[in-house]
């Protein structure tokens, strides 16, 4: 018993991390109608700036927050540029972004590896000690402890922004309906800059949150963007609540396979987990199907 | 005209044939590196090349990196030491990603190269589907077996193993465990890489040896965040050592040791000096490691073995996983030897010449090398030791535990 407590929790721990790159996924959905496919590795680069920052430049963890937040956003607002407006504003059934933004993340992949080079992962200094936690039988990192808080504290940020803000509402409308919104003095352009820099942003700050748990690894990007895209898929997408869930459903589900199956087919608790999901509810667990009038 | 007509055809052939010889012989001699002609007619003129197939991408890349610069620093020493017969080497390192695909590609593409032998030809992912290929076109492969597969001399009659066997490797891990350790139970953990199965199917024929018994096996995924779960599992099997056969993800191995309160000794392979080792920190002093490489307490390395590791860690610095340059300078030296005495690139002639090899030793006094005609390992059980991974000695070497 006190094992399946303990990888329920653990798995709650992982969710969070996949839930901070799933938050990411949802806000640029929710404002463009767009996948950032890249949106793993753009949460890669935040751990590997902390890496920099932390351990090559000896710099205080303040320095690390700020230089990651800056560096990922600024990185989020380049791919916006060059991957995704091109293609936004033609017509509904146009994907070409999902193209462009899986190879602006394997562009990024390329950039990271000739920066890093080929290095094993190494440890990124927390700002957290690293004695582990006791509560009752259970025990755990304090690191995954405060990824669970910091996303927590994101995910009600994200909700007030887009329940209590004008441009929240406005970021709504656009990807509801460009032309529509354009014609209400909202700049569909401005909005897509907006919507990439907080997701930018989020990605930066679920990159300094991770980085001392899945340590300075230029391979994690693909990896954590199939995991982010399951998640939203079995949240519902553009569900914010429906997306954490889906995270954390997602670490719940591969430490129970851990546990009771097979480590080696660990992605399988994921996929496995997303048909169940979406045969019962093919629109995701929070989404309801959108009715069109014709 | 009737006396031209006297020559016969056969005497005018002849003298066609002579002078042709006499002229493709003074090419060959004025032509590129005369001195080395000079010295070994039986060697084209130019460089020899070696090959090498290494992995610089993926979770092994750090492995593969670091063979290249190791490989790169070795060949230049060789260089300035007048290379093979006074050729000079090239060294042919090619990019496998860590696909068997890529990886057969090329191979083919050294083969295409004529490369004199190989002193890499993939990790244990690729590998299986690249000595096929050196075999059939007959290319002197001289490396570690990692699946021990080829050390059958009358089955791949151009591969040369100068590492210790899988077997032999885990008999040792098996002993140590009991008569060391004093450890009976034991938990294996492994990444789920080739390497790691296979040395865990090897593990289980050496323990019944021992007296020591495999409470559980559990694998993880090395880019997987957390591990506490199979941790936990192996703890609660009652286990008294931790086995880890892995080539990535170790640092989350150890993290996960210590969030779950877990330290028992640590039984691993010298792939965790590449990967993870800054990780170890208080389990440090109880993680040992099978080691080809080594010194005794207090013990300085020999004339032979400093010059090597001199050379390479002008280029890399010293690093826990610098030792194992050791064995890829005595790949090099074993081809090199037998290279010069054949006086010849012809591989049935460098196989015969590695076959006659006994109780050689190249690089190290300390690392000595016996081969034959069937039997194609090269490494004697008898050499196999344990090491502590903490602290590590000059250059980084570690020390012999027990």
């Amino acid at each position: 018993m006190t094992l399946f407590v303990n990888a329920v929790i653990t798995g709650i721990a992982v969710g969070a991390v996949y839930g901070l790159i799933t938050i990411g996924y949802t806000v640029v959905f929710n404002a463009t109608r767009v996948f950032n496919l890249a949106q793993g590795d753009l949460v890669m680069v935040g751990v590997l700036l902390s890496y920099w920052v932390l351990d090559v430049q000896h710099w205080p963890q303040v320095a690390a927050v700020v230089v990651v937040l800056v560096g990922v956003a600024a990185v989020a607002l380049v791919e916006e540029r060059i991957a995704v407006r091109p293609f936004l504003g033609r017509s509904r059934d146009n994907i070409g972004w999902f193209i462009s933004t899986l190879a602006f993340g394997l562009v990024i992949e390329t950039v990271v590896v000739r920066l890093y080079g080929n290095n094993p992962p190494r440890p990124v200094p927390s700002p957290l000690p690293s004695t582990r936690l006791h509560i009752g039988s259970i025990a755990t990192r304090p690191q995954l402890l405060f990824a669970i808080g910091v996303l927590v504290v994101v995910t009600i940020a994200v909700e007030v922004f887009y329940r209590r803000t004008w441009l929240g509402q406005a970021m709504r409308a656009t990807a509801d309906d460009r032309d529509v919104a354009a014609l209400r003095g909202i700049d569909p352009r401005r909005v897509s800059v907006i919507a990439f820099l907080i997701g930018g942003l989020l990605a930066g700050i679920g990159g300094y949150v991770v980085a001392p748990i899945v340590y300075a690894d230029v391979t994690i990007g693909l990896t954590y963007s199939i995991k982010g895209f399951i998640a939203l898929a079995i949240g519902g997408f553009g569900s914010i609540r429906g997306g954490i869930i889906g995270a954390l459903a997602i670490g719940v589900a591969e430490q129970l396979f851990d546990l009771y199956i097979d480590p080696r087919y660990e992605i399988v608790a994921s996929l496995a987990l997303l048909m169940i999901i979406l045969a019962v509810r093919p629109t995701g667990l929070f989404r309801n199907a959108v009715v069109r009038e014709v | 005209m009737m006396k031209r007509g006297i020559v016969s055809s056969g005497a005018r052939f002849a003298a066609v044939v002579a002078v042709a010889a006499l002229v493709f012989s003074a090419c060959g001699s004025s032509g590129g590196k005369s001195s080395s002609s000079s010295k070994s007619s039986g060697i084209p003129a130019g460089d020899i090349k070696i090959g090498a197939l290494l992995t610089l991408n993926g979770p092994l890349a750090a492995i593969g990196t670091s063979q290249k610069v190791n490989d790169a620093a070795l060949v230049d020493a060789l260089n300035a030491t007048g290379g093979i017969a006074g050729h000079p080497v090239k060294l042919i390192a090619l990019n496998d990603q860590g696909d068997p695909a890529t990886a057969v590609a090329a191979a083919q593409q050294l083969v295409s190269d004529h490369v004199a032998g190989v002193i890499y030809a993939g990790t244990s992912a690729t590998v299986t589907q690249t000595v096929p290929v050196f075999m059939k076109s007959k290319v002197p492969v001289v490396m570690l077996d990692p699946l021990d597969q080829w050390d059958d001399g009358a089955k791949y009659p151009y591969f040369f193993d100068n590492y210790p066997l899988n077997q032999g490797t885990t008999d040792k891990m098996a002993q140590f465990a009991a008569t060391t350790l004093k450890a009976t139970k034991v938990g294996v953990l492994t990444d789920g890489s080739t390497f790691g199965d296979t040395l865990l199917s090897d593990l289980k024929k050496s323990v019944g040896k021992e007296g020591v018994h495999i409470t559980d096996t559990e694998t993880y995924q090395p880019t997987s965040p957390d591990v506490t779960t199979q941790v936990r599992k192996l703890q609660s099997s009652g286990a008294d050592a931790l086995v880890l056969f892995a080539a990535a993800g170790m640092g989350h191995v150890y993290d996960a040791m210590r969030t779950v309160g877990w330290k028992p000794p640590i039984i691993t392979t010298a792939a965790s000096f590449f990967d993870g080792y800054t990780s170890l920190g208080d389990l440090g002093p109880t993680a040992y490691s099978n080691c080809a490489v080594a010194l005794q307490q207090g013990e300085q390395p020999d004339t032979g073995m400093a010059d090597v590791l001199k050379v390479v860690t002008a280029k890399t610095g010293v690093n826990p996983s610098v030792g194992q340059v050791v064995l890829t300078a005595d790949d090099f030296k074993i081809l090199k030897s037998a290279i010069e005495q054949t006086n010849s690139l012809d591989p049935d002639k460098i196989k015969h010449a590695i076959e006659g090899y006994k109780d050689k030793s190249f690089t190290t006094p300390t690392i000595r090398y016996t081969w034959s005609a069937t039997h194609h390992g090269g490494w004697p059980n008898s050499q196999m030791r344990m090491c502590k991974m903490t602290p590590l000695g000059p250059y980084d070497l570690p020390y012999i535990a027990g």
